[in-house]
């Protein structure tokens, strides 16, 4: 029987005796083989070139040619010699591109895509890549497309320098070769694009991680500009963002030589001409050039400085609004362009440097929102306690500062100039509080103060202009400055200033600037209205005392008088009464005493109603008086013979005069100090004594109604009175007030 | 021999009903003065014994005609301050001034005049 049967011969012992069948067989048999083995290298996911030497080398000694070749088309109708083998296989040398020209084996298959024959090759044959198998002795040849992927490929070559043309099956066992050249070259593209993929999600993620660790821009930037290079295999790789005034600011670069950028970041070009970054600028969409045909700044920068050859530009856009652009660049003579699905690569890493440009956007505007808030509660917080507005004046221009990094003041607009006044002013600014300035073109409180809304003037130059203003913003180096104007109870008051030594304050800043103008105007506000009512209570308290004098005075020169006249009177009458009326003498005697008595009463009355040892001595002898007519020893320590405004003596007089009288009558004291000094900007009255203690404002009603006298001044009245520990009276006034002259 | 007085004060009835006590208890009162420059004017040409100046003289103050008269304005007249009010209200005042001592008005009497002066009734 059969040993063994091949399908095209029935199994019977005589096809294994047949030569010609032996020997087909055989064939078969070693076709199999070398099938199996390149099989095996293209399963150990051998490298291609590896594969194709393999290949070469197997057809060769299979098909006995002389001469087998793999040739790779290249887009520009060219094919490259991939391997070669045989005998004299120095004479097509590996990597030498040939053009497709004429009629030769690799132009055929290219042009018709399917398998091809050149029997007579000397005669037949033309083009470039007849030359070599030519001057090898080829005589006949054939060669099949190796499709990859449905994409013709390449070609296998295999030439005979026999007589005997090759075989006309040799198209089709060649077939078997190139499906397996056509897997190996699949299986490595898919490699090599699986790893490229790996490489990029690997990339994108590094990158998504800076992102999400919110790391500074800065650092995004510069770590995209790398990744994006490495991965792309370019030379440079550059990301710029777009500013106002169309210029370009570099943020991040990355060179493959590691050579310092020509053009570092935060250096700054202007748009125009044909560009990449212009392209990209006027299109909103990706571009690429070649530096052959380059204009305007930005492109002699890039060619003679950074040395491009070729660059993509794809944008990047931040809340659809178009930030900047990534930039992707050979430089040298390369002459192949960068791959068609650059753009596309580029995409997604345009779209994380998006998301970090608006996460980081984001942040600092929430960080600068809560900054704002605390800044704004802590002013509120000064509003609400009623701290004077010169204090608050000066807070606010320091949190604005604080806020926005640039230096602020608040003015009040005078009408007499018109001018404005500093009334508050941030630290670093060396002008004095109540500087005032009369309005000059470049102030935009002039502004303000015409039209009662915001205004900015940006980049303004002082240089040639005269005056105190120009003097100090240009000693003070400020170029821009911004007004928000305050408005109290619908009355234009003044302004917040804020000035900067930069060309451009932030737009939005007069927005932002609302709620401290607000503030503000509800502290001036607050202010004017507690004023107004200290004034008008003062002007009660005067004219009360004023009234009181009056009272006094009229006693004094009325009743009083007439009083001392009569009991002088009844003593004259009692002189004249002869002695022996002592009855009547007595009787008058009496009548005389009596008025005294009610002249002593009246004085003592019209002591309580106004003392006018005040108004002619002064503080210190009224309080001697009072020490001298008091039952309980007084030590009297007055450190002052200074005069002081009438309401302030009359009412520490009135306290004293209290204090002592209730010491007298419910203190049990033994002994009464009090002292009057003064202290900057204040008159301290203190009487103290060493009585029983226990004393509360609320009982001595005397006391009550001294406080309103005492803080209507402005001053404040402190009683201490701890049971068994005696009682301590503290006044303290103040030496001068705004005095609402003219009262009414 | 009966004493020789000036009154000075700023009110014409009080003037008037010291006079006429005065004068009934003994006294001989040579004038009466309402303002500082008529005092000074009447002592020179009175010369009195004694002038009792009162301390509130309006707008004028008795302590300064005190010391005016002191500085032989008064050619070597006494003074007494008088007033309204008691001696108590004006402490170190009266003794620093060069008067020879003080008089509550209510009270005023030749007797009170005599003391001060050191003369025993």
């Amino acid at each position: 029987m059969n040993a063994v049967g091949d399908g095209a011969n029935p199994p019977d012992g005589r096809v294994g005796r047949d030569p010609p069948v032996r020997a087909r067989l055989a064939r078969l048999a070693g076709e199999q083989a070398a099938l199996r083995r390149v099989a095996t290298l293209v399963a150990q996911a051998t490298p291609p070139e590896e594969v194709f030497a393999a290949v070469a080398e197997e057809v060769g000694q299979l098909f006995r040619v002389e001469l087998a070749t793999l040739c790779r088309y290249e887009p520009d109708r060219t094919a490259v010699t991939v391997t070669t083998w045989g005998p004299a296989d120095d004479t097509l040398p590996v990597g030498i591109r040939w053009p497709l020209e004429g009629h030769n084996i690799s132009t055929l298959v290219f042009e018709t895509g399917r398998p091809a024959r050149i029997d007579r090759y000397a005669g037949s044959s033309s083009g470039p890549l007849s030359v070599a198998p030519r001057e090898t002795g080829i005589r006949s040849a054939v060669g099949t497309p190796v499709i990859v992927e449905g994409r013709l490929w390449g070609v296998i070559f295999a030439g005979s320098t026999q007589e005997q043309p090759l075989p006309p099956d040799a198209e089709t066992r060649l077939a078997s070769f190139t499906e397996l050249l056509a897997t190996a070259i699949a299986n490595a593209d898919g490699r090599a694009a699986l790893a490229r993929l790996a490489e990029e999600q690997a990339a994108l993620r590094r990158v998504a991680t800076l992102v999400a660790r919110a790391t500074p821009p800065e650092e995004v930037f510069a770590a995209v500009a790398e990744e994006v290079g490495w991965l792309l295999a370019v030379d440079f790789a550059i990301l710029v963002r777009y500013d106002p005034q169309d210029t370009l600011e570099v943020v991040g670069t990355w060179t493959r030589t590691g050579a310092p950028p020509a053009t570092p970041v935060g250096g700054r070009l202007p748009l125009g001409g044909r560009n990449v970054t212009t392209l990209v600028y006027r299109t909103g969409r990706p571009a690429r050039i070649d530096y052959s045909d380059v204009s305007g700044v930005i492109g002699q920068v890039a060619s003679r400085d950074w040395g491009l050859h070729s660059s993509i530009g794809v944008p990047v856009s931040a809340e659809s609004r178009l930030w900047g652009c990534v930039v992707v660049a050979f430089s040298g003579q390369e002459l192949q362009p960068l791959p068609a699905d650059t753009e596309m690569r580029l995409a997604s890493f345009t779209e994380l440097v998006a998301t970090a440009i608006a996460n980081t956007e984001s942040r600092a505007s929430l960080a600068l929102l809560a900054e704002e808030q605390a800044a704004l509660r802590r002013v509120a917080t000064l509003v609400a306690r009623g701290v004077p507005p010169v204090e608050i004046f000066s807070a606010v221009s320091d949190e604005v500062t604080g806020l926005f990094g640039a230096q602020a003041g608040v003015v009040r607009f005078e009408h007499e100039g018109p001018a404005v006044v500093f009334v508050g002013i941030s630290k670093a600014i060396d002008l004095p509080v109540g500087t005032r300035w009369e309005f000059q073109p470049g102030m935009a409180s002039g502004d303000v103060y015409r039209t009662g809304r915001s205004a900015r003037v940006d980049a303004m130059d002082w240089s040639s202009a005269g005056g105190p203003v120009a003097g100090a913003a240009r000693r003070l180096g400020i170029v821009s400055n911004v007004g928000s104007p305050i408005v109290v109870e619908g009355r234009l008051w003044g302004a917040m200033i804020v000035v900067s030594t930069d060309e451009l304050l932030p737009l939005g800043l007069e927005d932002r600037l609302e709620k401290f103008t607000e503030l503000l105007a509800t502290a001036i506000a607050n202010a004017e209205s507690r004023s107004e009512l200290a004034a008008s209570r003062r002007r009660i308290v005067t004219a009360s005392d004023q009234a009181r004098r009056r009272i006094e005075r009229d006693l004094h020169d009325g009743t009083q008088q007439r009083l001392v006249s009569l009991s002088l009177a009844a003593r004259a009458a009692q002189a004249s009464v002869p002695a022996d009326l002592g009855d009547l003498r007595a009787e008058l005697s009496r009548i005389a005493a009596g008025l005294a008595d009610a002249v002593a009463e009246l004085q003592e009355f019209s002591r309580g109603i106004h003392p006018a040892i005040i108004s002619t001595r002064g503080l210190g002898p009224a309080l001697r008086t009072l020490a001298r007519r008091s039952p309980v020893p007084v030590d009297l320590d007055v450190t002052t013979s200074a005069r002081f405004l009438e309401p302030i003596e009359i009412a520490a007089y009135y306290v004293a005069s209290e204090a002592l009288a209730n010491a007298m009558k419910h203190a049990r004291a033994s002994r009464i100090e009090i002292s009057l000094t003064t202290r900057r900007d204040s008159l301290l009255l203190s009487i103290r004594d060493d009585g029983i203690g226990g004393a509360d404002a609320a009982r001595g009603s005397g006391l009550a109604g001294l406080t309103d006298r005492v803080e209507a001044l402005g001053g404040s009245i402190d009683l201490h009175s701890a049971a068994g520990a005696g009682t301590a009276i503290t006044v303290d006034l103040p030496l001068e007030y705004e005095a609402a002259q003219g009262a009414g | 021999m009966p004493l020789r007085c000036m009154l000075v004060d700023d009110s014409q009835a009080f003037l008037e009903a010291a006079s006429l006590l005065l004068e009934r208890e003994g006294v001989t009162v040579v004038g009466v003065a309402l303002s500082v420059a008529e005092a000074l004017r009447e002592a020179r040409a009175l010369r009195p014994d004694v002038i009792l100046v009162d301390i509130g003289l309006g707008e004028e103050s008795g302590f300064d005609l005190a010391r005016l008269l002191a500085q032989d304005g008064g050619g070597g007249a006494a003074v007494i301050l008088i007033s309204t009010g008691v001696e108590a209200d004006y402490g170190e005042l009266i003794d620093e001034s060069p008067a020879a001592g003080f008089l509550a008005k209510s009270t005023l009497s030749a007797r009170g005049i005599s003391r001060i002066l050191g003369h025993t009734p």
